[in-house]
C-alpha cells in the first residue's frame, strides 16, 4: 500500500508539472493577444462568448463560456455598471473596475492564462482590459439543479427527509444548516487531471484526530486519475484494500448522517457530481446502524438492530445451510422436518447444490433486471418474478418449495441492511458459502466463517480496526453498536476514532 | 506531544484485558474434550474438583511468575530481556524449543480435529483433506497480523462462553446426584494421577509459557498479574463446569468408557423444541473455532520466536517452509489413542519447559534485581 502510493504520488506530481509547463502563460498587455490565446488553448468553441468594447479612451473584453453562467448576471452587474460608469472620471485602472464598478461579491485577480480557463470552464466570467496583465474573473457560476428530495437509497419513516444532491455547494449548506459550529472545517481537493471535480473533506476541528486527517488529505492528493465518475471511484482510490469485499467506506445521501459523523469525529469527503458522500473511517457495525435508531426509542432501536444482525446471518447463510443439511448432515435436523424435505424435494432432478445455486442466480438476476428497468415496467418483473421463483417453478418439480422459502428467507433478509453496499458485500459472499458448504458441508461453512472473520480482523479503515469495538473490546462503544443504549449513557465518543475532545456531553 | 501518543490512530497493542480473554480461549482446545475421562479413570464421584482446583493453584503460580517477569521488562521481547537474564545463547535455546513445542502442539491439534470430524461429521471424507482445509484456514490467519491473531480471540471468546454453559444448563434436567457419591473415597494416589492431566489441560499442554512472549506485546502491563490470573480462572471454571456435568450426567463408569465425554454430552442432552436432534455436531462445529484459536497461536509461537532472532526473515517464506513440516507431523500418529497419548508427552514437554525457563527467569531476575539494588 505504502508503496503503491508513493509511485501514484511520483505520478501525479510529473503529470502536473508537464501540463502546468504547457499552459502556465502569463497573460500579455495587449487585449488581441489574449483573446488569441484564450481561443486557441479552448479551441475556438461555439459556446465561448466574448464581448468586446471599443471605445475611445478604453477597449475591454467580457469572456465566458454560455450555458454555465447567469447571463443576467453579467448584463444587469457587470455589462450596464461597467457602460455606464466607464465614461465618468472614477474610471482609471482595473483596480478601480475591481472596487467601484462590479456589483458581484465574488471576485479576483489573477496572473495566467491556466487560472482564467480554469475558471472560465467553472462557469466564471473573465473581465480583459486593455493595457493590463491581470485578469478580474467575476463568479456568475450557475448550473441546472434538481431540488432537494428524499433521500432514495437510505429511506426512512422516522427522521429528516432531505438528501444530497448533485450541486456540491447546496450539499455543502446542507451540512452547514445542521452543524453551525465555526470549527467546521472544508478544504477543498481538485481530483482529476482533466476533469479537476471539486472534492472537499469536510471536518470538525477540535474534535477530529489530526492524524486521520493528514491522511484523507494525503489519500485525497495521490489519486492520479484523469476524472472521477462518482464518489464510489474516489472511494476505491482511497480506500485501504481493494480485495475486501466489505466497504470500507459508508456512502450516504442523508445530510443527518454526515452530521453525526462529524460529530462523533469522523471525516466526510463530499464529491461534486454525485449525492453520494463518504464517511471515513468506519467499523463494521457502523455499516449496520441506519439513521431511524436514533430517532426512534432506545429499547426498540436495540431490538431492531438486533434483528438486522440475525437477518444478516440469514441472509449469508440459509442457502447455505440448506446445502449442508440437507446433501451433508440430513440427521442432524429433527426426523419429522427431514421427512418433509425429503418428501419435498421427490422429483426434483438435482443435488441441492445445483438447486440452491439455480435459485439464488435467478434472484440475483430477477434483483439486477428489477434495477435496470424502466419504473414504468418495474412491476412486471415482481409478476415474472413470483411465478418464476414462486409457483411454476416448484410445479414443474424445478426446485423443491423448501427452497423456494429460503430463497425468500435470503432475500428478504438481505434487504434489511441499511448499507446498500454491505449488502451486495453480503450477497457475494453467500455464493462462497454455498460453494463451501457444496464440498464441506458445515464444516467447509465454518471454515469459510472463520476466514471471513479474519479477514475482517485484519481489515482496517484509515487506521481504525474494522472490528472494533467488539475487537479490540470497548464496552462504552458496545453501547452503540449492536445494541443503542439510552443517549444518557453514551457519554463520549467512540474510542477507536481517538479524538481530541473525548466527551459528547457538557457536564453542565 | 505527549498528548498526542494517546491518539495515535492506527497503532496496534494488546492490552491487559486481551491477556485474560486469550488465556482461555488458548487454553481450552481438544484436550478438554477428553479431559473428564482421564479425570473420571482415577477417581470417584465428584473428587475431581480436587485435582482441578490443585492443577488451578500450581497454574495460577506459574503465571502469576510469568506475568511478574514480562511486568517488569514492559514492551521487550523475550529475546531481549531473557538474554540480559541468562544471557543470549541460552534463550535462544528456549525459543528453539518453545519453537518446536509450537510446531507439535500445532500439528496435533490439526490432526485432532481432522480425527474428530471424521467421526461426527463425516465419515468419508479422507482425513487427510479434512486436516489441510483446516491447516489452509490457520495459514491464512498466521500470515496476517499478529494482533489480528487476538482480536479473533476475542470475537470467537464469547461462543466458547456460550456453548459451554449452554450444554451445562440444559443438561441440568438431567443430573443424577447418585452420580456424585461417593465423595472424598479416592485414595492419595488417585489424586495425584488425577491432578497431573488436570494440570496439564489447565496450562494447555505448556501453551500457557507462550505468554512470556506474547505478554511483550501489551502496551501497559501494569495490571496484566490481575488479569492473566482471572483468565486462567475463565478456564479453570470451563473446564470445571463441563467436568462436573460429565459425572452428574453419565456417571464414572459412562464417562470413562466415553472417548470424547464433553461431546457425548451434548449428544445425550436434548435441546428443548428438538430442532436439532444431534446437538454434538453443533457442539463440535463451534468446538473447531475453539480449536483454530489454540493452532493460530502455537503456529505464531513459531514465527514470532524466529522473527525475534532473524529481524529481517519474510514471515510469508517462513510460514510456507515450515507448513509441510507440520503438516508432516500431524500425519504421523496411525489413529486416535496414538495421538492421545503423544498429545500426553507434548504436554509433559511444554509444561516442564515452562515451568523450568520461567523458574529460570523468575530466580534470575531476583538475584539481579537484588544485586541491582545492592549496587545502588
Amino acid at each position: 500500500m505504502g508503496r503503491r502510493s508513493k509511485r501514484l504520488k511520483s505520478n501525479q506530481l510529473s503529470n502536473n508539472q508537464k501540463s502546468s509547463a504547457s499552459f502556465d502563460i502569463k497573460i500579455t498587455n495587449h487585449l488581441d493577444e489574449n483573446m488569441n490565446s484564450i481561443k486557441t488553448m479552448l479551441g475556438e468553441p461555439d459556446d465561448l462568448v466574448i464581448r468586446e468594447i471599443n471605445s475611445e479612451n478604453y477597449k475591454f473584453a467580457i469572456v465566458y463560456i454560455d450555458g454555465l453562467v447567469d447571463t443576467d448576471l453579467i448584463n444587469n452587474n457587470i455589462l450596464k455598471m461597467i457602460q455606464e460608469k466607464m465614461g465618468s472620471s472614477e474610471f482609471h485602472s482595473l483596480t478601480d473596475i475591481y472596487n467601484n464598478m462590479i456589483a458581484i461579491a465574488n471576485i479576483k485577480i489573477v496572473k495566467t492564462l491556466d487560472d482564467v480557463s480554469l475558471a472560465l470552464l467553472s462557469g466564471s466570467t473573465a473581465f480583459y482590459l486593455d493595457g493590463q496583465d491581470t485578469v478580474i474573473l467575476i463568479g456568475t457560476e450557475t448550473s441546472e439543479k434538481r431540488a432537494i428530495d428524499e433521500p432514495t437509497s437510505e429511506s426512512l419513516v422516522r427522521g429528516p427527509k432531505d438528501g444530497f444532491i448533485e450541486n456540491l455547494n447546496t450539499n455543502i449548506a446542507l451540512i452547514r444548516n445542521d452543524i453551525k459550529d465555526p470549527n467546521l472545517r472544508l478544504k477543498t481537493h481538485y481530483v482529476g487531471k482533466r476533469s479537476k471535480q471539486r472534492v472537499v473533506v469536510s471536518y470538525i476541528d477540535g474534535i477530529v484526530n489530526d492524524q486521520l486527517v493528514d491522511e484523507v488529505n494525503r489519500r485525497l492528493a495521490s489519486i492520479g486519475t484523469d476524472f472521477v465518475l462518482d464518489s464510489g471511484e474516489v472511494e476505491q482510490w482511497i480506500q485501504d484494500s481493494f480485495l475486501s469485499p466489505f466497504p470500507q467506506l459508508i456512502d450516504t445521501e442523508r445530510p443527518d448522517r454526515v452530521t453525526q459523523a462529524l460529530m462523533e469525529g469522523r471525516v466526510a469527503i463530499l464529491v461534486e457530481g454525485t449525492p453520494f458522500t463518504l464517511i471515513a473511517p468506519i467499523t463494521f457495525s457502523d455499516s449496520m446502524l441506519s439513521m431511524e435508531d436514533y430517532s426512534q426509542r432506545w429499547l426498540t432501536s436495540s431490538v431492531i438492530r438486533l434483528l438486522r444482525y440475525v437477518a444478516s446471518f440469514f441472509a449469508i447463510f440459509s442457502p447455505s445451510l440448506y446445502i449442508a443439511l440437507v446433501s451433508f448432515h440430513p440427521d442432524l435436523l429433527p426426523s419429522q422436518l427431514v421427512f418433509t424435505i425429503q418428501a419435498a424435494r421427490e422429483g426434483v432432478p438435482f443435488p441441492a447444490v445445483i438447486e440452491a445455486l439455480l435459485m439464488a442466480i435467478t434472484f440475483e438476476i430477477l434483483h439486477e433486471a428489477g434495477i435496470r428497468l424502466p419504473k414504468i415496467i418495474g412491476s412486471t418483473i415482481g409478476i415474472v418474478g413470483g411465478l418464476v421463483i414462486g409457483e411454476a417453478a416448484v410445479t414443474a418439480g424445478i426446485v423443491s418449495p423448501v427452497m423456494v422459502i429460503v430463497t425468500a428467507i435470503t432475500a428478504i433478509a438481505s434487504f434489511t441492511i441499511p448499507q446498500y453496499s454491505l449488502a451486495i458485500a453480503f450477497r457475494a459472499l453467500r455464493f462462497t458459502y454455498m460453494i463451501a458448504a457444496a464440498t464441506l458441508g458445515l464444516y467447509g461453512i465454518v471454515l469459510a466463517f472463520i476466514m471471513t472473520t479474519t479477514h475482517m480482523a485484519n481489515l482496517k479503515s484509515f487506521g481504525v480496526q474494522y472490528t472494533a469495538p467488539f475487537a479490540p473490546v470497548n464496552l462504552h462503544d458496545m453501547k452503540n453498536s449492536f445494541i443503542r443504549a439510552p443517549f444518557v449513557l453514551i457519554k463520549r465518543r467512540p474510542s477507536f476514532l481517538k479524538v481530541k475532545d473525548e466527551r459528547k456531553r457538557s457536564l453542565s | 506531544m505527549s498528548s498526542y501518543t494517546k491518539n495515535q490512530l492506527g497503532e496496534e497493542y494488546l492490552t491487559s484485558r486481551d491477556i485474560m480473554i486469550s488465556i482461555p480461549s488458548i487454553i481450552i482446545a481438544v484436550n478438554v474434550l477428553y479431559l473428564p475421562r482421564k479425570i473420571a479413570q482415577t477417581t470417584n464421584g465428584l473428587d475431581g474438583i480436587v485435582g482441578l482446583t490443585i492443577g488451578l493453584f500450581l497454574v495460577i503460580i506459574l503465571v502469576y511468575m510469568i506475568s511478574t517477569i514480562t511486568k517488569n521488562f514492559p514492551n521487550q521481547l523475550f529475546i531481549d530481556y531473557a538474554s540480559q537474564l541468562i544471557t543470549k545463547p541460552l534463550s535462544i535455546l528456549f525459543i528453539i524449543l518453545f519453537g518446536f513445542h509450537g510446531m507439535l502442539v500445532t500439528a496435533f491439534e490439526i490432526r485432532a480435529i481432522a480425527e474428530i470430524s471424521h467421526l461426527y461429521l463425516f465419515n468419508k471424507t479422507p482425513i487427510e483433506v479434512i486436516a489441510l482445509t483446516f491447516f489452509l484456514v490457520v495459514i491464512y490467519a498466521v500470515s496476517g497480523s499478529r494482533y489480528a491473531l487476538f482480536r479473533l480471540q476475542l470475537l470467537f471468546f464469547p461462543l466458547l462462553i456460550i456453548i459451554s454453559l449452554f450444554i451445562s444448563i440444559v443438561g441440568v434436567g438431567f443430573i443424577n446426584i447418585q452420580h456424585s457419591l461417593p465423595i472424598l473415597e479416592t485414595d492419595f494416589q488417585g489424586h495425584v494421577s488425577s491432578s497431573i492431566p488436570s494440570t496439564l489441560s489447565i496450562a494447555g499442554s505448556g501453551i500457557i509459557g507462550y505468554f512470556l512472549f506474547y505478554i511483550s506485546l501489551v502496551k501497559n502491563p501494569k495490571d496484566v498479574t490481575k488479569k492473566s490470573v482471572i483468565g486462567v480462572l475463565w478456564a479453570y471454571f470451563i473446564i470445571l463446569i463441563l467436568f462436573l456435568s460429565c459425572i452428574l450426567i453419565f456417571g464414572k463408569h459412562v464417562t470413562t468408557n466415553l472417548i470424547f465425554p464433553v461431546i457425548e454430552l451434548a449428544r445425550s442432552v436434548e435441546i428443548p423444541g428438538e430442532f436439532f436432534t444431534r446437538f454434538e455436531s453443533l457442539l463440535f462445529i463451534i468446538w473447531i473455532i475453539t480449536v483454530f484459536n489454540t493452532s493460530i497461536i502455537t503456529f505464531d509461537i513459531i514465527i514470532f520466536g524466529i522473527q525475534s532472532i532473524f529481524k529481517k526473515v519474510n514471515k510469508i517464506k517462513l510460514i510456507l517452509f515450515l507448513s509441510p513440516f507440520i503438516y508432516l507431523l500431524s500425519s504421523l500418529p496411525n489413529n486416535f489413542p496414538e495421538l492421545e497419548l503423544v498429545v500426553g508427552y507434548i504436554g509433559y514437554y511444554g509444561f516442564s519447559l515452562t515451568i523450568i525457563i520461567t523458574f529460570l527467569l523468575f530466580i534470575m531476575m531476583k538475584i539481579k534485581g537484588r544485586k541491582r539494588g545492592e549496587s545502588h
